[in-house]
């Protein structure tokens, strides 16, 4: 549990300044190693996308007809566009102003369709070479380059086969191989798991990191699974219908989405709205546990010390005067430090929310709540609110809320428990099966929740 | 034309499905067709004066006719070839405005009864016309030569080409012609490493079927070109003159031919995985 703190502590910092980093990156002052700015009218979408990220894995990540595939097409000049600039590493691929346009085959992209498009007529080894073949290209050390490719491709045996004679994940290291055979600048993945089995998937998933780290080809990989992008991006894009919603790093785009829209794409299921009713510093009350600022007479809030029962809400619900004389609360603009804020949603519930320094908060304002829930804690039904303030993390500014336990259902490693909270919200929450069991919990049990700030993460919704 | 993977049928095969109801209706027409379709042939395996077939076989004019009608088949299926593989290619890969219009315009040989397609060549090619005086007053006679043969066997027989490639160029995915474009390869080298290659059972398919179709023309090429005489404009000049003791040996020759040919489009078909009908 004393280590559970310290690492809960330590995210708390890491997250707060790693939210200031996409900011950076979209005022410019990194330029990308690659620029993409395409656009195209098609009868009913208008795919019209805009990101630079720096060299590494970039993951275009989105539902699907979102305009992912499209944009990969359009970096490797496959897709006619009617406004596009394209670069890379500084070099110009298209620039429909200067009316100019690289083709395809000029381009030394390495591109990788979902199918993989492994020509059907030719074996393995002539799929790999067949690049070598291309017209002024030389052909003197293509038998040593496809031994080297065999090599890193664990393709040993197989050089004489058809892809029809091959199974997905070798069909995939295949179509990989052949894209590398050229020494692409830029390698473009389409899906490249999706025709897989779960099991080689999660294999594969890891060669691919592996690889990326041997070849130092920069990579666009296209795909729609979130734990897929999570695990595998450097810089993120999320794309929904045709447009480009966020671009960050993974932990950015995935802790703390920019508008409900993208909470929900990444997963973040669980989003409410609330009125933002007290603001405290939260290093100030991380120092001073014992004394909680707001504990002189006749204050009505309750601390970012103190646990928020629902007993206490009816008083917390009220809006605070700002302004007080001897009022820790620190208002918007003015801190540079991360701030607890305390948030009322509807039905009675009041939250604590981890709010990063970059983001300006005021008391009164409405907020977006995207509830991390693989970071909440469940506790035992009959955990009094000073147990659970013993074993609760340093800050101090976790919501303790009772609950039942409505619904289990197990999702590979973790079982999702849904609780329905008194105040009237359910969470679905991720429990390993030892956790459950520890707790004795069951369809009906009562469950105290504990939601620390740090799970809390509140934004405008900008839309 | 028609493009049915091998893994329909497989499916189609194992998965049976019978409602009720025994198809008495269905069979009984059906029945009917076969019958009207076989019967005569069969019918014609008996009436034929066997005796006579190989000396008639080998009489000198049917084998002149033979080799004359050969040779404009083979020699018109090579342009076909040559110039049918890239419409197909171009129809299949390219759009352009009037599309529509050639699309509809390379079906218009199949529909037109011959001799109107002959009339037609006629007109251009023959001794006073466009193309074919300026050529007769050079020494190239067009009409009653094998040119003028080669030329009514090609403007019948070059939509079987045509329409088979472009169809076979259309099956080929996309992706593929792509990826070859990521690698380095500009479109004539990927036409000749990956769209002909993938295209070729369609291809060939379809110019065994134009080559039959040049050997059996004799609509357009009787009016084009009546001299010399080919297998099936010999055949009518025997049915004329000799009747038809005299034309039997020739229609059991084309009939054994057509089977052979037949027989080959299957076995191309199996090989490629791909039916071709048209």
């Amino acid at each position: 549990m004393i280590d559970s703190h310290h690492a809960g502590h330590h995210e708390q910092i890491a997250a707060s300044t790693e939210t200031a980093s996409p900011a950076a990156d979209q005022a410019g002052e990194t330029p990308g190693a690659l620029t993409v700015a395409v656009r195209r009218e098609l009868a009913g979408f208008t795919l019209d996308i805009a990101f630079s990220a720096p060299r590494g894995l970039t993951v275009l990540f989105g539902p699907s007809g979102a305009g992912k595939s499209l944009t990969l097409q359009a970096i490797a000049g496959l897709f006619p566009l009617d406004a596009a600039r394209i670069a890379l590493d500084g070099i110009t691929w298209h620039d429909s102003e200067r009316g100019f346009y690289l083709p395809p085959q000029r381009r030394h992209v390495g591109y990788v369709p979902q199918n993989y498009a492994l020509f059907p007529h030719l074996t393995v080894e002539q799929n790999i070479v067949f690049s070598l073949k291309a017209p002024g290209r030389q052909v003197r050390e293509s038998r040593q380059r496809v031994d080297e490719l065999v090599e890193l491709m664990q393709l040993d045996g197989l050089e004489n086969r058809r892809p029809t004679q091959l199974s997905g994940g070798q069909q995939q290291r295949v179509a990989l191989a052949r894209a590398l055979a050229p020494n692409p600048l830029l390698l473009l993945l389409d899906e490249p798991f999706s025709s897989l089995d779960a099991a080689v998937r999660e294999t594969l998933r890891e060669e691919m990191r592996a690889l990326h780290e041997r070849v130092h080809v920069p990579i666009v990989l296209v795909t729609h699974d979130a734990a897929e992008a999570r695990a595998l991006a450097d810089t993120v894009v999320v794309i929904q219908q045709g447009r480009v919603l966020q671009v960050g790093a993974p932990d950015v785009v995935f802790r703390s989405p920019q508008t409900r829209t993208i909470a929900v794409l990444v997963g973040m299921h669980t989003c409410w709205s609330g009125k933002v009713v007290a603001i405290t510093d939260e290093e100030a009350s991380i120092s001073s546990p014992a004394t909680p600022p707001d504990a002189h007479e006749g204050h009505p809030y309750i601390s970012g010390g103190k646990v928020v029962t629902i007993k206490d809400f009816e008083e917390a619900a009220q809006p605070p005067p700002d302004a007080h004389k001897g009022h820790p609360y620190i208002s918007a603009g003015r801190s540079t430090r991360p701030r607890i804020a305390r948030i009322s949603v509807k039905d009675h519930l009041v939250i604590h929310a981890s709010i990063p320094a970059s983001m300006p908060v005021h008391i009164g304002q409405t907020l977006e709540l995207g509830i991390r829930t693989d970071e909440i804690r469940v506790f035992p039904g009959d955990t009094s609110v000073r147990m659970a303030e013993s074993i609760n993390d340093p800050s101090r500014s976790m919501t303790l809320v009772a609950g039942t336990v409505m619904r289990i259902l197990p999702k590979g490693v973790f079982h999702s428990i849904t609780v329905l909270l008194k105040t009237g919200q359910t969470l679905d929450i991720p429990m390993v099966a030892r956790e459950m069991h520890d707790l004795g919990i069951d369809v009906g049990s009562g469950v105290m929740v504990g939601v620390p700030a740090r799970a809390v993460h509140a934004f405008w919704d900008r839309e | 034309m028609q493009q049915v993977s091998s893994t329909d049928v497989e499916q189609h095969r194992t998965t049976p499905f019978r409602p009720a109801g025994r198809g008495t209706v269905f069979w009984l027409l059906a029945a009917c067709m076969m019958l009207y379709l076989i019967g005569p042939l069969v019918y014609f395996l008996f009436v034929l004066p066997w005796p006579s077939v190989p000396s008639t076989l080998s009489d000198p004019d049917a084998v002149q006719a033979l080799i004359t009608s050969a040779e404009s088949a083979t020699i018109a299926t090579a342009f076909m070839a040559l110039f049918g593989i890239p419409l197909g290619y171009v129809l299949a890969r390219f759009s352009f405005p009037g599309k529509s219009i050639v699309s509809v315009a390379i079906y218009l040989p199949l529909v037109f009864p011959p001799v109107i397609s002959g009339i037609i060549l006629l007109v251009l090619f023959g001794p006073y016309g466009l193309i074919g005086g300026p050529l007769t007053n050079a020494g190239w006679e067009v009409d009653d030569s094998l040119a003028g043969i080669v030329i009514a066997q090609i403007f019948v027989a070059a939509p079987f080409v045509i329409v088979a490639a472009r169809s076979a160029f259309e099956s080929i995915d996309p992706r593929l012609e792509q990826v070859a474009a990521t690698l380095g390869h500009n479109r004539w080298s990927l036409f000749w490493r990956v769209s002909l290659p993938l295209a070729r059972g369609g291809i060939i398919a379809g110019l065994i079927l134009a080559w039959m179709r040049a050997l059996g023309e004799f609509g357009a090429t009787v009016v084009l070109a009546y001299h010399p005489y080919t297998i099936p404009v010999f055949t009518f000049v025997q049915l004329s003159s000799v009747g038809v003791a005299g034309a039997l040996p020739l229609a059991l020759f084309s009939l054994g031919l057509s089977i052979v040919v037949i027989g080959a489009i299957v076995v191309v078909q199996r090989r490629t995985g791909k039916s071709i009908v048209i």
